[in-house]
């Protein structure tokens, strides 16, 4: 029986391994002489393949964090590797997916321009990144509205068109920042549906920033409440439910449970920021 | 005018008809008086009518000089825009300084280059790029400059190079700003080199006002005054057609003189 259990062990263990492994981070913002402290002594760590969210009050630096872990800011202070990488080896491999809060397409591009922009970038030839790119317009459901410009589309697409960019180059971390803020209750669990079936086909590794309790709790595997100032990540709650899960499945008590600890983590983490 | 509604249409369109009818009625009555300052419209456009080879080539003349001027105005301001861009500090004193010559009033400045370069078409085409220089450079480092956030950050996601980061994201969303700039430069520098014509020149519309004018011609001088404008108009229009041409994503174009 050991030796079973022992290959079965570094199995876990194998597929655990840190996407992101973060300590220490700390964001000092100085402008006209006056500095602001962000965040200070985060660590944190994203194992492969797992989808984590950050949640927390507006201004307790979950954005920041978000944006160093991808090398978007550069931090004050701290170690962040990618895969073993730096943030910024792995930016410029094109390892890494950003999708904005805003989906920030450049106008003048069609959905399938804007989503073969990265591709384009990479030097792909015109007919390779073509394909792709329809590939993964339809996998986020966007087929018919390949040629439409940024402003025929409603915000729900143009938020699917952005999702559909930051995946093309199959990346290994897919960082997202509260990519479905504005949208409607109902168009927002849709998304989320969507989200979580892309990222189960796509297998990536997901880091998502949001509000919204019941959102991070039916997407995430793990819930990390973020609070304080300057900002630092207070508690953590495991989410061991089982996918897919349905958009009813949050009206379940096991998901209720759950909301209700994070719900109770973010009284405290609004706390913090009071002090 | 895709932004105007139509009953304001219909009034410009028919206060602009009310003055040509007014000015053919008072015209026509006064016509026969010695000093007559008002020929009827019908004489002047049967005059522009008649004299029209010398008319066209007159014109021609003209918009070469100004063609000539914005071309090296959209170069040399489109070059000193994104030199500025590129390199802040020597950039923002070019800049300045390109600003501080705007106050160098063109009907002042006119006179000196003609006396430098002599009545031919090199100091027209020097009057015709300062009219049109500002308007372009002015338009197009300010579009740089508001340069959206988002987008750069965009960029970065994807790996963009600083080459690609120009010519992909921030010069496309400069255009609808450079073309607002090109519709204001273009007819003033039509009027730079029409007016730097006045001063001394061989050939031109401002050569043939200035003959009107000395002349009492007084039809001859409306023939070209109406010629002028039609073609400044003209050039508004072709720009501004040409930026929603290019643009077409962008609703509206903001003007900066």
């Amino acid at each position: 029986m050991m030796p079973d259990r022992a290959v079965a062990l570094d199995d876990i263990e194998r597929t655990s391994r840190p996407a992101i492994a973060a300590s220490g981070i700390c964001k000092t913002f100085t402008a006209k002489g006056r500095s602001f402290t962000a965040l200070e002594d985060v660590s944190l760590t994203v194992p492969e393949g797992r989808f984590c969210s950050l949640i927390g009050p507006s201004g307790c630096g979950k954005s920041t964090l978000l944006r160093i872990l991808a090398d978007v800011l550069a931090p004050t202070g701290g170690e962040v590797s990618v895969f073993g990488e730096t943030p910024t080896q792995a930016r410029e491999r094109r390892e890494l997916g950003f999708v904005f809060q805003d989906p920030v397409l450049l106008p003048w591009r069609s959905a399938l321009a804007n989503t073969e922009l990265p591709l384009q970038l990479a030097g792909w030839d015109r007919s390779r990144r073509r394909e792709k790119a329809m590939e993964l317009l339809q996998l986020v459901g966007l087929e018919g509205f390949e040629h439409s410009l940024p402003s025929e589309l409603s915000g729900g697409m143009a938020r699917r068109v952005a999702i559909a960019r930051a995946l093309t180059l199959d990346p290994k971390v897919l960082f997202l920042d509260e990519p479905f803020a504005g949208l409607d209750e109902i168009r927002r669990q849709q998304m989320n549906g969507e989200l979580q079936r892309i990222w189960m086909e796509t297998g990536t590794t997901a880091l998502l920033v949001t509000h919204n309790v019941a959102e991070a709790v039916y997407l995430s595997d793990e819930v990390l409440v973020m609070g304080g100032r300057p900002g630092r990540i207070l508690s953590t709650t495991y989410v061991p439910l089982a996918r897919p899960r349905t958009v009813e499945a949050i009206l379940e008590p096991e998901f209720v449970e759950l909301q209700r600890e994070v719900s109770t983590g973010l009284v405290a983490a609004v706390e913090a920021m009071r002090q | 005018m895709s932004g105007v509604s139509r009953p304001i249409r219909i009034a410009v369109a028919a206060t602009y008809a009310g003055i040509l009818v007014l000015w053919q009625v008072i015209g026509s009555a006064t016509y026969n008086s010695p000093t007559s300052l008002f020929p009827p419209p019908s004489k002047i456009l049967s005059f522009i009518w008649n004299t029209r080879s010398g008319l066209i080539d007159a014109a021609v003349q003209t918009l070469y000089e100004a063609a000539i001027g914005l071309l090296l105005a959209f170069i040399v301001g489109v070059l000193v825009a994104l030199a500025a861009d590129r390199f802040r500090r020597v950039g923002n004193i070019l800049y300045r300084s390109a600003l501080v010559l705007y106050g160098l009033p063109i009907i002042a400045i006119a006179p000196v280059l003609v006396t430098w370069f002599g009545p031919g078409d090199k100091s027209k085409i020097g009057v015709a790029f300062l009219a049109s220089f500002f308007p372009i450079i002015v338009n197009l480092t300010e579009a740089l400059r508001e340069g959206d956030a988002k987008t750069l950050e965009l960029a970065r996601v994807i790996g963009a190079r600083p080459a690609q980061v120009l010519w992909r994201f921030r010069l496309p969303y400069t255009l609808p700003g450079l073309f607002a700039g090109l519709q204001i430069a273009a007819p003033s520098a039509f009027i730079g080199a029409l007016l730097a014509e006045w001063i001394g020149a061989n050939a031109g519309l401002g050569v043939l006002m200035i003959y009107a004018m000395f002349a009492f011609q007084v039809v001859n001088l409306w023939a070209t005054i109406f010629i002028a404008t039609a073609i400044a108009g003209g050039l508004f229009f072709l720009f501004r057609l040409a930026g929603r041409l290019a643009t077409p994503w962008h609703s509206s174009s903001e003007v900066m003189p």
